[in-house]
């Protein structure tokens, strides 16, 4: 079972707030949705849902096409975490009404995450931290019993252990019963590790598609001081600068090859060593053309 | 050893994996945490740390014994991977010579980073 978006595109008014979407969401995939603020994360989720009807294209699940009359809920998850109607309800009242929507949930395992994390079973939603309705969340979205998760900022306002419960209980779902997960988040670090895929959506677009362990496997990042502070033009052409601090420059090249590698070595830089490519470098090297973002142009273009 | 850069996040784990075996942290016969677990420990992505499982495996490290678990495996010594290793280890060292890493500095750096098990296995 899979969900497949084609082309889908929603306008609002005259502006398009999702424009032109195509992917394929495959069981059991763990994928991150980043972009900048306003870049149109929390719009795709909401006209997946058809809580906007699109304009145009079409959302599949398991190659029927969805409509207005669809019920999503045996296949996927959504709560708008920016418009929910929980408000000061007790949780006994919010899990029995995921009962009545969604069909294969089980109030014995919503509860054993209750009881799991030490949220005391009579709580009210507004009356508890951010930290602990983040796990009310995913223990609902859990319990749903549903293959296909979407998480709109999981891991927003919360503290390092919060972030950690929210984390695990997603591995753990992944690991035990192949649920694929679609997160939105800032939070790159906490993404970067559990992530199958990433998609960067820029203004309202899919800007890269990645498979994040096969970039790992072609892509570079050097930290390096080139002699007098000259760029040999191959490495400004293949290379993407992402920072500079003081004369070293960090450069990510997202296909390294051999003709890269003879490049540096003929320039014999003063310093050069590997470093990690994290997802907050990728997701650099892809804003590194905004125009509010112009880091260390001046370097490139000399 | 080193941590190595640039690598994909499954041949990391199965790397560290390695490293802790030949530094006795794993014996023979040790039971490793499940997909699960380790997913868990290292805040990994399952597929990741299930191919760096299929990895392990494939290289002699591991085995999997389907119902019990996955256990450390006593590898033998294997020739056709130690040639391979060997030529890549020649190549290396002119490399570093026509780079100037001396001798001396070899030396230290495998006293410090080389540490295979003693052999005395009971």
């Amino acid at each position: 079972m899979t969900v497949t978006l084609t082309n889908l595109t929603k306008r609002i008014g005259r502006k398009e707030v999702v424009t032109d979407i195509s992917f394929t969401w495959r069981p059991g995939e763990i994928t991150g949705l980043v972009g900048r603020n306003g870049a149109g994360k929390t719009t795709l989720f909401r006209t997946m849902m058809l809580q906007y009807i699109p304009d145009s294209g079409t959302i599949q699940i398991n190659d029927q096409t969805v409509t207005p009359n669809t019920n999503f809920t045996q296949s996927i998850f959504f709560v708008d975490s920016q418009d929910n109607f929980f408000g000061n309800s007790p949780l006994a009242e919010i899990a029995s009404w995921f009962t009545l929507v969604y069909p294969q949930f089980s109030l014995d395992s919503f509860w054993q995450e209750i009881d799991h994390f030490k949220i005391p079973r009579e709580s009210r939603w507004s009356g508890l931290s951010k930290g602990m309705q983040a796990t009310i969340l995913m223990a609902l979205a859990l319990a749903s019993n549903v293959p296909y998760i979407i998480l709109d900022e999981p891991f927003s306002g919360l503290d390092v252990i919060a972030r950690e419960q929210v984390t695990q209980m997603i591995i753990d779902a992944a690991a035990e019963h192949h649920t694929a997960f679609l997160i939105s988040s800032h939070d790159l670090e906490e993404l970067d590790g559990i992530s199958d895929r990433v998609l960067i959506l820029k203004d309202h677009h899919i800007l890269h598609d990645y498979m994040l362990e096969e970039l790992r496997e072609e892509a570079k990042k050097i930290q390096v001081v080139f002699r007098h502070n000259e760029v040999p033009a191959a490495i400004k052409k293949e290379g993407t600068l992402i920072r500079v601090t003081g004369q070293v420059l960090e450069i990510v090249f997202l296909h390294y090859d051999e003709t890269i590698e003879t490049a540096l070595q003929d320039a014999q830089p003063v310093f050069m060593e590997d470093l990690p490519l994290t997802l907050t470098d990728i997701f650099r090297t892809t804003a590194v053309h905004d125009t509010d973002y112009l880091l260390g142009k001046e370097v490139y273009e000399k | 050893m080193q941590n190595p850069r640039s690598l994909a996040y499954y041949e990391r784990l199965a790397l560290k994996v390695k490293d802790q075996v030949l530094t006795g942290i794993w014996q023979v016969g040790d039971k490793l945490p499940s997909v699960r677990e380790m997913a868990q420990q290292e805040r990994l992505n399952p597929n990741t740390v299930a191919k760096a499982y299929r990895q392990l495996e494939a290289d002699g490290v591991i085995e999997v014994q389907p119902g019990k678990g996955t256990f450390i495996k006593d590898s033998p010594p294997s020739a056709p991977q130690q040639t391979v290793l060997w030529q890549q280890l020649s190549a290396w060292l002119i490399n570093a010579g026509t780079a100037g890493i001396t001798r001396q500095q070899i030396d230290v750096f495998l006293d410090t980073n080389f540490s295979p098990k003693e052999v005395s296995h009971p």
